[in-house]
């Protein structure tokens, strides 16, 4: 009896067995691939290895260019979370979630999911309060000569292979006890923002350099899960046994003549009680096995984020933020259009129709066309002092040249509403120029690089600066409304 | 300064506007800087090789 339980250790030890240190790294980047490749499917960005420790407004520094991120992304199949570079704890979900789920105002989840009775090991999770999610099942194929480290990261599965006695098998996975939670990008953009002018020092270090953008990733939205089953079926037998009509049972010791039901029972408690001795620590539950087919269920202790969406923000010139771009549109290679900036063409010929409109208002008597009039000049004192870059345009032949009076340096007029729209002019028709220009197979000079970041920053830095306040709202409404 | 002509060239952002829109991107050029500000006296609008708005304004004092 005991020989024969040892064989069956040494067999089920033997394909568990660690492979060459060389075959071994590929058939772990195999599994990181895979796994993440399965998460990927549903429109998630992967998280390998599985972490508690990601949720929605942690800041990732992403150092590396987008194609480069791209090309990491389609061989690794997920990206590395190694610059963790803040978390913020947004005070608004319950707004988000309008106090359902449990949150309320002084609960920032996931805490009050993952430890609502203390902080043991055997405490138990409270994710079933939370939101809930459902992945598909997929399939995977595994053979022992590719890697008996299955393509997911769930420790049974090698030992259902010794189980089986097989060295090629194909399965389904089923993500299970799916959760998700997360926070709109609205919110998220002006907490980052907010963390982000606090610390602009830091930021600054990040700033573009040769055209080549950090960027802040912003998670938004993660997925996590509780379980994983994994049913397993073996491909030898299905085409080495022709005409088996019945499974044959997995070898084990205790087996009575004619108790079926009490032969099956004990037969999964000892593969069960032998799962545990084989592999301490995971939690792992044979609900069936033959020779054919096992079916295992793999529970974590708290259920782990398995992926997450998010957004990107670059970091500019002087530490400040550009508009926020989707991660995941970006790494799939689609091309995401570009948020309007507010210093858009047609925004600013707007704008100055409004300004014009008022002005009219005011000359016939309207104070309040007045006021507004004059608290639109107040925002002039955001202009910069200096031009940072020389306008530039095309000439008739299409030859991009500089304008007459915006030179790198030279003074900018800050005294009323119309010195703004005059900059925000200046500066979007020099950035149009110039990326036109690349666009159409030129290249840039250093001096003409240098032209059109300054440029880029400008608008930026005025957009924030002056189109988001109230009182462009309160102009356009009263030029368009009256009120 | 003599009185000069000029021109700049206000280049179709897309290649698939149609007249309505091509009008309006020019009304909406003429309405900012640095067009704006200019004595523009021609408007021409080129359809062989890059298509867009060619602009002739005038600077300087007679």
């Amino acid at each position: 009896m005991r020989t024969r339980l040892f064989l069956s250790l040494v067999a089920i030890t033997s394909l568990t067995a660690c492979p060459p240190s060389n075959l071994r790294n590929d058939q772990l980047e195999a599994v990181a691939k895979d796994w993440s490749l399965v998460v990927r499917a549903s429109q998630v960005i992967p998280v390998y290895p599985l972490s508690e420790d990601l949720q929605p407004g942690d800041v990732l520094l992403v150092s590396t260019p987008i194609e480069n991120q791209v090309s990491i992304y389609e061989s690794k199949g997920f990206l590395p979370l190694d610059q963790h570079l803040a978390r913020i704890y947004s005070d608004e979900f319950d707004e988000f979630y309008d106090d359902r789920y449990g949150i309320s105002a002084d609960v920032v989840p996931p805490s009050h999911w993952q430890q609502p009775a203390g902080d043991g090991p055997d405490a138990p999770h409270g994710w079933d309060a939370a939101p809930r999610a459902s992945f598909p099942s997929y399939q995977f194929s595994v053979r022992t000569g590719a890697g008996l480290n299955l393509a997911i990261p769930i420790q049974g599965v090698p030992f259902a292979l010794g189980l089986m006695n097989s060295g090629q098998a194909s399965g389904t996975v089923t993500i299970s006890d799916a959760y998700t939670y997360g926070l709109d990008n609205v919110r998220l953009e002006a907490a980052v923002r907010r963390w982000a002018s606090e610390h602009r020092p830091l930021l600054r270090n990040y700033a573009p350099v040769d055209g080549k953008y950090h960027y802040l990733r912003v998670v938004s939205r993660v997925y996590v899960t509780g379980a994983v089953s994994v049913t397993i079926h073996n491909d030898e037998a299905t085409s080495g046994e022709v005409g088996a009509g019945a499974d044959r049972p997995v070898e084990l010791l205790g087996v009575k003549e004619g108790a079926t039901e009490e032969n099956f029972s004990s037969a999964i408690a000892t593969i069960n009680e032998l799962a545990a001795e084989q592999l301490p620590g995971a939690k792992i539950k044979i609900a069936t096995a033959s020779s054919r087919a096992v079916t295992m269920n793999e529970t974590f202790d708290r259920p782990l984020v398995l992926g997450y969406v998010g957004f990107d923000m670059p970091v500019l010139a002087g530490g400040r933020l550009g508009a926020p771009l989707s991660t995941l549109e970006q790494l799939n290679r689609r091309p995401t259009i570009a948020r309007s900036s507010a210093g858009g063409t047609y925004r600013l010929a707007a704008l100055r129709h409004v300004a014009a409109a008022l002005r009219e208002m005011r000359d016939e008597g309207d104070e309040r066309a007045g006021d507004v009039l004059a608290r639109l000049d107040g925002l002039a004192e955001a202009l910069p002092q200096a031009y940072a870059f020389t306008g530039r345009e095309f000439d008739g032949s299409g030859t991009a040249i500089p304008i007459d009076g915006i030179a790198r340096d030279g003074e900018v007029p800050r005294a009323t509403w119309g010195d703004v729209l005059d900059f925000q002019g200046y500066a979007r028709a020099t950035v149009e120029t110039l990326e036109r220009f690349v666009n159409d197979g030129g290249t840039l000079t250093d001096e003409l690089q240098a032209d059109l970041e300054g440029a880029r920053s400008a608008l930026q830095r005025l957009d924030e600066d002056t189109s988001k306040k109230p009182v462009v709202m309160e102009a356009i409404d009263l030029a368009f409304f009256g009120s | 300064m003599p009185l000069q002509e000029k021109t700049s060239f206000l280049k179709d952002p897309r290649t698939d506007m149609t007249i309505q829109e091509k009008n309006e991107f020019l009304s909406a050029k003429l309405a900012t800087t640095p067009n704006v500000k200019r004595k523009i006296v021609r408007i021409e609008r080129i359809e062989i090789g890059a298509t867009g708005w060619r602009v002739v304004y005038r600077t300087g004092t007679p």
